[in-house]
């Protein structure tokens, strides 16, 4: 007998993912912003599959996340449904439920954050609203724990016994008159049962284009006529009102609301949101964000680099100079390091983000910015996929899902990579400590803002190319601020970080191996021009040649390409010293002519020249071709090379 | 006739038609027939704008808000 399976469904910021962890034990992602969860995730609950599926409002297929869960269900034939409603925004949630229902498929409702409930002084009628939905209809609050042992035997009774009824909600006469006369037209239909053939009945009647492609795919015959006949611009609007409507007959039976004294939110909404103050506030913020990773950062990178420089050093000691403990020292300790020295950065970077995200403060930044994004080519959106850039564009990219307009969705993602990401900075620590001591703080706050000043040009510039095709509209729900806990902050800072240790950290190590292994073939060198590294960058130094970088620059940046991390240690490799020593950044200084027009140049090359490999992907993935990865590549090349001469016409390196 | 879009801070109204590319999406998230709906306030930048629909809060763009009619309360 094959397992059972369960789908999770609910709204954005319900607790779905909390109850999802609760429920199979994993650690998982909680956040605030509308559309985080956009992963498939899965997990176990003893022998049953569960699911979790996006955060949709509802299940028509504008937004990619309403896609996949819809076809999740039609598709993939779950077992239970068990959809997440927000107690503290019941009315709302209800929409989704009803949807849920008229697929006629095994459903349990779950009365999810019933602790804020109560303390917004909202109380439901469990009870009641079960017998309205005509489903079991379970009381939680999954970050507490309470009810989640209730829930699991809710789901393993209806599983077991097929308790869960599939009754349909009746909507008024008018309406089911109508759905009847579409179900007896597509009956005949190949993916049409007796139960879901409701759903796509009344999807017709809606005009869903999606159901249209499946059900109906040549619109000629005699019931597409048929149909023709009945469907009208009416349909959308009276389903939607029906709904509301018996939601409301819910609410009005079954939930009572007494007074609030205070509305935190609404508090809080009249700083953060002020018309004087909300943006100051916004800025004070980022700004803090990007203070607080990297002086917190600063020390643990220090005490890396130690502890790794020690470690090697024991290693030669204790086994001597060989090709062996070159190997271990160069190879292995040098590809770890280069991931390891980044994770403060990184982690810092999430964990203040997640914190944002969990309070709920990311979705008000996007309600602040959203006019200046719009002007700039970009959606309020995609604010946090810029934002996300700075740590590293992977995730970033990821992000992108939560924009609806396939459009809105291309221009960030290629405007994404010219944000400067955490990869990128020691290169820039690296050069600018050497060339400008003291003042390589302003060094590098003026490539980063460089970057930003860029990623608008290029959002603008797509922008423009794109302009035949439509835009996002801004529905942005503004939920409830909430304090987010240690665990929770810390779970999703935990499980962002570790996706970008496996996913980049993989690529890195390989890296840094595949770059040891190329400087000590040949073997038996007589002087380290000599190896295969080496003679790479010779290969390739002449297409540099105008922007006057020396082979050893060029290695870095060829080896960039896979991971922007090993840009670093390609430079220590090639010159045969630690990554941690003093003298690489006099050698790299000296490889780029001694000279701080060059120096410069060649950091606003390794800002902007294409994204790693990592990028790549995450951009193929997301947009579904390879058109947009080459593209990207193609135009950052093009701009890093032409910008590096713009620097070095303007300092003068050429007259 | 009043457009969402030229309603005030504070005031109230209920949604009388929606003539939008979108109106599945803003239906699904409450703005159907006869719902009331009141204007909150307007984001720093004068656009988009915070309503209160649905005991929630929901921020949309001018833009979309142009082609919702409403009828005022009060």
């Amino acid at each position: 007998m094959s397992e059972d399976t369960i789908a999770l469904i609910g709204n954005p910021n319900v607790g779905k993912t909390v109850v999802f962890n609760a429920l199979t034990g994993s650690k998982g992602h909680v956040a605030n912003w509308p559309g985080v969860t956009v992963e498939k995730k899965t997990g176990k609950m003893g022998n049953i599959q569960i699911t979790d599926l996006p955060g949709v409002y509802s299940l028509t297929p504008t937004a990619i996340d309403d896609l996949i869960a819809r076809n999740y269900i039609l598709d993939e034939k779950p077992d239970l449904i068990v959809d997440i409603l927000d107690a503290t925004n019941l009315e709302r949630n209800l929409y989704l439920g009803l949807l849920l229902k008229e697929i006629g498929v095994p459903i349990i409702f779950v009365l999810n954050m019933m602790d804020l409930a109560d303390e917004k002084k909202i109380c439901i009628d469990i009870e009641g609203v079960s017998q309205y939905l005509k489903a079991p209809v379970v009381p939680t609050s999954a970050i507490k724990n309470e009810g989640i042992d209730l829930l699991k035997k809710m789901i393993r009774d209806c599983l077991k016994d097929g308790l869960v009824k599939t009754d349909l909600i009746e909507y008024p006469a008018k309406l089911e008159l109508q759905i009847e006369k579409v179900q007896s037209y597509i009956e005949n239909e190949k993916e049409i049962t007796k139960l879901n053939s409701r759903f796509y009945a009344i999807k017709l009647l809606e005009n869903d284009a999606e159901t249209e492609k499946r059900i109906m795919p040549n619109n000629n015959d005699e019931n597409y006529s048929s149909l023709e006949k009945i469907r009208g611009p009416e349909f959308p609007i009276e389903f939607a009102s029906a709904r509301y409507s018996y939601i409301s007959e819910i609410i009005n039976k079954n939930m009572k609301k007494g007074k609030l004294s205070f509305d935190s939110s609404a508090f809080l909404d009249r700083f953060f949101l002020d018309k004087k103050i909300g943006i100051p506030i916004f800025i004070i913020i980022m700004w803090g964000m990007f203070e607080f990773t990297f002086r917190v950062a600063t020390p643990f990178m220090t005490l890396i680099e130690v502890v790794l420089g020690k470690l090697g050093d024991a290693i030669i000691e204790g086994i001597g100079e060989s090709l062996l403990s070159s190997f271990i020292v160069d190879g292995i300790i040098n590809g770890f390091g280069s991931i390891v020295i980044f994770l403060p950065n990184i982690f810092l970077m999430f964990l203040v983000l997640s914190f944002l995200e969990d309070s709920g403060y990311l979705s008000r930044a996007a309600f602040v910015m959203d006019r200046l994004m719009y002007k700039l080519g970009l959606h309020g959106r995609s604010f946090v996929s810029m934002l996300l850039g700075f740590g590293c564009n992977v995730p970033a990219i990821m992000s992108t899902r939560a924009i609806e307009s396939e459009n809105d969705r291309i221009v960030t993602m290629m405007a994404n990579q010219n944000m400067s990401c955490g990869a990128r900075l020691p290169v820039y620590i690296l050069i600018g400590g050497t060339v400008w001591g003291s003042a390589a703080g302003g060094i590098i706050f003026s490539l980063y803002a460089m970057g930003i000043i860029i990623a608008i040009l290029v959002a603008l510039t797509f922008r423009r190319i794109l302009s035949k095709g439509e835009r996002s509209p801004f529905i942005l729900e503004l939920g409830d601020y909430r304090a987010p806990t240690i665990k929770s902050t810390i779970t999703h800072m935990w499980e962002k970080g570790r996706e970008f240790v496996k996913k980049a950290g993989t690529i890195i190590f390989t890296v840094v191996i595949v770059m040891w292994i190329l400087q000590v073939l040949p073997l038996n060198q007589a002087d380290p021009s000599e190896s295969y590294l080496y003679q790479i960058g010779a290969f390739f130094q002449p297409f540099f040649g105008p922007l006057h970088f020396g082979n050893i620059a060029v290695i870095g940046i060829i080896f960039g390409f896979l991971a922007k991390e090993v840009v670093v240690a390609a430079f220590g490799l090639m010159l045969g010293v630690d990554e941690e020593s003093s003298e690489l950044g006099p050698k790299i200084f000296e490889n780029l002519g001694n000279n701080p027009v060059i120096a410069y140049s060649y950091l606003v090359f390794v800002l902007l020249y294409t994204p790693c490999v990592a990028v790549i992907a995450a951009i193929k993935r997301e947009s579904g071709s390879w058109k947009w990865p080459i593209i990207s590549v193609i135009y950052g090349l093009l701009l890093a090379y032409l910008m590096a001469f713009l620097v070095q016409l303007i300092g003068g390196v050429y007259f | 006739m009043v457009l969402l879009s030229e309603l005030k801070v504070g005031q109230k109204a209920k949604i009388r038609k929606i003539n939008s590319k979108f109106s599945n999406k803003l239906m699904a998230m409450g703005l159907v027939l006869g719902a009331e709906i009141k204007l909150i306030r307007f984001a720093p930048a004068g656009d988009p704008i915070e309503f209160e629909i649905k005991r929630y809060s929901l921020s949309l763009r001018k833009e979309i808000c142009q082609d919702v009619e409403v009828l005022l309360i009060e």
